[in-house]
């Protein structure tokens, strides 16, 4: 029992990074760049890598700057925090020409302080071997073998191993290689190159608790905003195919998605908030949002949309649309499901009220995350769509987005549309202008029957220059708005 | 010879004036909208109408002593838009496209305790945790 509570408390213990203990490598410089050494804890200074004819072995070799200080912090290179091991230390040196009085190789062992204030932790390292080049001065390799002091043999606390060039006089430099300790690799690259250290990980999914979103629910890690389905406001003209007065607050809701990530970065869910702010229509539009590419057989099960008692909505088992090629999810199948009206035409379209609360749904759209059906964000083309008035064979999409299969394609280049689906062109006037907008961020929309650009002048320069100028034409920037002939309900700015 | 330069000099006045005109109709102030009614807009039918940029996101791996895998993730500079979130082993690449809003100018892609921020200005984001060299 006790050895069954012992293996449970390891298992919520994530040693940083889930390393596992490996023995630290020879340093031969072969990658030839000491950056990704450096990216693995190796330390360098006043060295580099150098692929001239004095490099000792392969083709790479570090060689240091001109010897000329008796400082072993002149010119060095410095090993990640490793637990050391026993034996010998081995590397290779020589000399790059014989000008200079002396040259030599000093070692030092760094031991880890965590409360000295400096950002690696080193505490006062301690001198255990020194090396003269032989004089005269020569350029002949010499090997060097040095057993590891006891002090630090076999220990369970972490080390550094500095090895330091000096000399004094003349003009000669070092090469080094294939550098050897007989050590464990114990540095996180992850975190300052700090010593690796046990985190918390309750749900034991092998995301640290500070990253996980979920830390008690191994299923789950991560919130990642889908691409396209950042907070943004959705504004439609219902008319279509006819164009109508391009006030665009026949249907206005703020709407994002967000999806719900496993360890292994798998979709488990997706959450899709659609808060309905406005309806400045007569018609009873239904609210719906197409996975592009993605078939039901994806889906585990759709919970919380919002269904009167619309004939047309017809579902799966799962609560996807039925007869559809990719998941279909009906957000609402009407507005007045979601927002009563308070009197009056229109909801939140009159500068002088009555007011409704906005209503939120929020709909979770749970994944299969097993292998063969496992999807990832970069999957997930969210498309949404009005579908008009209770028509299910009318659809109102974004420009350039695709209708579903049960959208009639016969109403395709008839009125104001000029969609041309060989082109993959959609919802859009023969003058490029669509019928529906979605735009970052929680934005005021437009008073009942006036003019977008009366409420948001520079829309029109952005639209102009496409997409060049004024690319934040939407914001709240001075010259930018209208405000007269915009409602801010509670919470757009 | 009087009436000659009268003539001459009401001549010049009104070449002044149709040149200023001119001048107003060929450069419209920056801030001016031409278009008074969304229907009178014209756009090519390359614009997508999209208030995002889609940005190419490259985390470029590096050959590690074992594997080490920890989060990445990329959030706007306020910290309050997650753009993106995930394990990544820090020898592997990966790739994604994101949706940058407009207005966001810039992003921070964090990655343990490297933490890098970069325009949106470019259509690549490349991030790698090489550190950059001091000699």
């Amino acid at each position: 029992m006790k050895k069954l509570l012992l293996s449970i408390v390891t298992g919520l213990l994530l040693t940083a990074n889930t390393q596992a203990q490996t023995a630290l490598p020879i340093l031969n410089c072969e990658s030839g760049d000491r950056k990704i050494e450096q990216a693995n804890c190796w330390g360098f200074g006043a060295t580099a890598y150098s692929n001239l004819e004095f490099r000792i072995a392969g083709f790479w070799s570090i060689r240091t700057n001109q010897l000329t200080s008796s400082l072993t912090s002149a010119a060095w290179v410095k090993t990640p925090w490793v637990k050391v091991g026993s034996g010998n230390i081995t590397m290779k040196a020589r000399l790059e020409n014989a000008s200079g009085t002396s040259r030599g190789i000093i070692m030092t062992y760094i031991p880890y302080d965590p409360i000295t204030d400096t950002i690696y932790k080193e505490g006062k390292g301690t001198q255990f071997y020194t090396y003269a080049f032989p004089t005269p001065l020569n350029i002949n390799v010499q090997t060097l073998t040095v057993p590891i002091p006891s002090a630090i043999a076999n220990s369970s606390t972490q080390y550094k191993i500095l090895i330091s060039f000096v000399g004094v006089g003349g003009n000669s430099r070092a090469f080094a290689d294939d550098i050897s300790i007989p050590a464990t690799y114990f540095s996180d690259p992850t975190n300052n190159c700090l010593p690796l250290v046990q985190i918390s990980d309750k749900d034991g999914d092998g995301v640290a608790d500070g990253d996980d979103a979920f830390p008690e629910d191994k299923e789950k890690a991560y919130i990642v905003q889908i691409p396209n389905a950042t907070p943004s406001t959705l504004m439609f003209e219902d008319l279509w195919p006819a164009t109508g007065d391009y006030d665009f607050n026949d249907f206005v809701a703020i709407y994002q998605a967000r999806a719900v990530t496993n360890a292994e970065n798998k979709v488990v869910e997706v959450i899709i908030t659609t808060q309905l702010n406005a309806v400045g229509a007569s018609f009873d539009n239904g609210f719906a949002v197409q996975f592009d590419g993605l078939n039901v057989g994806r889906l585990n099960m759709v919970n919380g949309s919002v269904l009167g008692s619309s004939e047309w909505v017809k579902l799966n088992e799962v609560g996807s649309e039925e007869n559809q090629d990719f998941a279909n999810i009906i957000i609402f199948d009407k507005t007045s499901s979601v927002l009563k009206s308070a009197g009056g035409s229109g909801i939140n379209v009159n500068p002088e009220g009555p007011f409704v609360k906005p209503e939120t749904v929020e709909v979770t759209v749970e994944f299969n995350t097993d292998k063969e059906f496992a999807i990832e964000v970069k999957d997930l083309n969210l498309n949404p769509y009005i579908i008009v008035n209770g028509q299910r064979e009318v659809e109102v999409h974004l420009p350039d987005y695709a209708p579903t299969n049960l959208a009639s394609k016969k109403l395709f280049g008839t009125g104001a549309d000029n969609s041309n689906p060989e082109k993959g062109t959609y919802y859009k006037t023969k003058n490029n202008l669509p019928f529906a907008l979605k735009v970052e961020g929680m934005l005021p929309h437009m008073v009942e029957k006036q003019d977008i650009l009366t409420g948001y002048p520079k829309l029109a320069d952005w639209a102009k220059s496409e997409g060049k100028e004024y690319e934040n034409w939407y914001d709240a920037e001075k010259g930018f708005r209208e405000n007269k002939l915009l409602i801010y309900l509670e919470g757009v700015k | 010879m009087k009436k000659l330069l009268i003539v001459s000099m009401f001549a010049l006045v009104g070449l002044t004036s149709c040149k200023k005109q001119f001048n107003e109709h060929q450069e419209l102030p920056k801030n001016v909208s031409s278009a008074k009614k969304f229907s009178e807009i014209k756009t090519s039918e390359n614009f997508d109408w999209k208030t995002t940029n889609e940005v190419t996101f490259k985390y470029n791996g590096i050959p590690t002593i074992e594997p080490i895998k920890t989060t990445l993730s990329i959030v706007s500079e306020d910290g309050k838009v997650v753009l993106y979130s995930g394990t990544q082993l820090m020898s592997s690449n990966f790739e994604t496209k994101l949706a940058i809003p407009t207005n966001m100018k810039n992003i921070v892609v964090k990655y343990g305790a490297v933490t890098k921020s970069f325009s949106t200005s470019l259509p690549i984001i490349a991030f790698d945790i090489l550190p950059t060299l001091v000699d």
